[in-house]
């Protein structure tokens, strides 16, 4: 029998907890993890790698357990004030996880109180624990954009400007990942890159309805880049910038590629990229490889072709390994044991919401 | 968008109070949503022709959370109202607030108002704000007004009460107001006096003064609303100019 959602020999992934926060981490804000405090230390000692280098305000709620059966809403409120008055925070950021989603926590409600309460603007992010990293990043971005991009009456976009989203350590397989974006794109002619969320600050949003463009590396940033298309006009397209050093990193020849049923597991974005670039490179040999797409978390269909399929369950992974007649699998190299004894090439594709630390030295000999 | 919490003593007939205002909405040619909060799950059987829904927490259970339409958890009754009903959970397991605002949350997930677009909400709520799930339908978004239902009876009143010190209490937290109090006749001695003094002390309004009426089981015996057994009936113009008069809310 399988039970939903049970991973027995895949690691759990980042949740939705972790994302938000990986989004707000470098914003110069109080994030308040409303946990009993084990969540919050699952974000900083387990997801967030930036945790041992960069300064950030993250604190666990502490709740317990009679706060939560009387709803004490007020205590929290009060530790935020008084937290607030020690730490120079530009803004309140309330992270949800599966205590307050247990006990239905009102957080429009914690919203309105704590930002009457400190002056401060304060988000609220109701993730829950349950869901997966992408799910905490894409709300978090979408209430960023919300909270901190005022109306640009003027229009006055920002010439040669462009907008990153979907860029956190946990899609990402080193910290330097924004800076070398950000080098690609001043490269190719682009005066001003805006990775929103990381080595920029807050202020970074509210210039987002002047740039030129938006540019999504991450499926978990496409509804916010729709909601800035929607609201600003700004246009965004999914692209990787960094696909070609992914390319190069990994051990595959373009002569093994020759015709081969290849399976390419990561988020959307990036496994797009890649096969766009796998695939260039055969195009001229009549010799083209099969590639098809899959991941465990956002599976937009604007940006799918047919074939590509989300994984949800360990069984599915099995199932899809095991039947899909795959001559090279392309992912992290956790799902390495998972695959068990598939008879093709398995090649490590690092992504740090699935492995984490583990993949940590792997990613550096990958990269380096 | 009016949207409308109708809370009150249990028993004391919250029920049968929304359903005849839904009806009464629907008869004024307002396309309404009732959504029942009770794990009781009988706010709507009176629209559905005395045939109780399947709520959304059993449906749910019987087939999983992935539901991707309205439709699935949701019924038309008289009027082309939307009906829906939380439920809750086995009865003596689990937790009915959570339910509720598990319901809650999928309905937006599947953009209800943004689909039916209704001029009318009414959220059916168990007896009395007993914890965070039952004040879920007066958060933010949710209904902006509540009203209660109450008779002259000490223990109905004591509710009333209640409710109101629950809706003072969220007052930093933008919740609902109260609009006001329906009286829902039992004919006991001094009623009228009682609840007038109770709404006096609370600064309220009583918006309905429903009398005690056969007509109104005689229906519900046949599994409907006397709006829709005989609109023309006095007890069924009542609730019509109640409709009207909070109508005037929306404007």
């Amino acid at each position: 029998m399988s039970v939903k959602g049970l991973h027995k020999i895949i690691y759990p992934f980042a949740p939705d907890q972790s994302g938000a926060a990986a989004v707000l981490y470098e914003l110069g804000g109080m994030i308040i993890i409303c946990d009993a405090g084990g969540c919050a230390g699952n974000v900083c000692g387990f997801d967030e790698p930036r945790w041992l280098s960069t300064k950030s305000a993250v604190f666990s709620a502490g709740l317990r357990d009679m706060d939560a059966i009387l709803g004490r809403d007020d205590l929290l409120i009060e530790k935020i004030k008084k937290a607030s008055a020690k730490i120079d925070a530009k803004f309140v950021a309330v992270i949800g996880t599966p205590v307050p989603a247990t006990i239905a926590t009102d957080y429009k409600a914690l919203k309105r109180m704590a930002e009457k309460r400190t002056g401060l603007p304060v988000i609220t992010i109701d993730s829950n624990g349950v869901l997966w990293y992408d799910s905490g990043i894409e709300k978090t971005y979408l209430e960023c954009f919300r909270k901190f991009t005022p109306e640009d009456t003027e229009k006055n976009i920002i010439p040669d400007s462009v907008g990153v989203i979907g860029v956190t350590p946990l899609d990402s397989e080193s910290l330097s990942a924004g800076k070398r974006i950000t080098e690609t794109l001043t490269a190719g002619g682009s005066k001003r890159v805006i990775c929103y969320g990381v080595g920029g600050s807050l202020e970074d949003f509210a210039d987002a309805g002047r740039t030129e463009k938006n540019i999504v590396v991450a499926a978990s940033g496409l509804k916010a880049a729709r909601y800035l298309k929607e609201r600003y006009g700004t246009p965004y397209e999914c692209s990787d910038p960094l696909i070609g050093e992914v390319r190069a990193g990994l051990p595959l020849s373009t002569e093994d590629l020759y015709g081969k049923k290849i399976l390419i597991i990561h988020q959307q974005v990036r496994a797009n990229a890649l096969r766009d670039t796998l695939r260039k490179e055969t195009d001229d040999t009549g010799n083209a490889p099969d590639i098809t797409v899959a991941t465990w978390f956002i599976m937009d269909d604007e940006i799918a072709e047919e074939g590509d399929f989300r994984i949800r369950e360990e069984s599915d992974f099995f199932d899809h390994v095991s039947d899909g007649g795959w001559d090279i699998i392309i992912a992290d190299g956790s799902f390495r044991k998972a695959a068990g004894d598939f008879g093709g090439r398995f090649i490590d594709l690092p992504h740090f919401a699935v492995s984490g630390h583990f993949a940590d030295e792997e990613s550096v000999r990958f990269y380096t | 968008m009016l949207k409308l919490a109708i809370y009150g003593k249990g028993g004391i007939g919250k029920s049968t109070m929304t359903a005849n205002l839904s009806a009464a909405f629907a008869s004024l040619g307002k396309k309404v949503i009732q959504i029942g909060c009770d794990p009781k799950a009988d706010s709507t059987i009176n629209l559905l022709g005395g045939r109780a829904q399947q709520p959304v927490m059993e449906y749910i259970r019987d087939h999983g959370d992935d539901i991707t339409s309205i439709d699935e958890i949701s019924e038309i009754g008289y009027g082309d109202i939307l009906c829906i009903e939380t439920g809750g959970p086995t009865p003596g397991l689990g937790c009915a607030g959570r339910g509720i605002i598990a319901t809650f949350n999928m309905l937006e997930e599947l953009e209800l108002f943004e689909t039916v677009k209704p001029d009318v909400v009414m959220y059916d709520v168990l007896g009395d704000v007993v914890c965070g799930g039952f004040a879920a339908p007066i958060r933010e978004g949710y209904a902006e007004h509540v009203l209660i239902v109450t008779s002259g009876e000490k223990m109905a009143l004591y509710a009333a009460n209640n409710i109101c010190s629950a809706v003072e209490n969220f007052a930093d937290r933008g919740y609902a107001d109260v609009a006001g109090i329906i009286l829902n006749r039992r004919n006991i001695p001094g009623e009228e006096d009682k609840v007038k003094s109770f709404a006096a002390e609370k600064g309220l309004e009583i918006v309905g003064d429903i009398p005690r009426s056969d007509e109104i089981n005689h229906f519900e015996e046949q599994g409907m609303t006397v709006i829709e057994g005989d609109p023309e009936l006095p007890i069924s113009r009542k609730f019509t100019e109640l409709a009207e008069k909070l109508l005037e809310l929306d404007r």
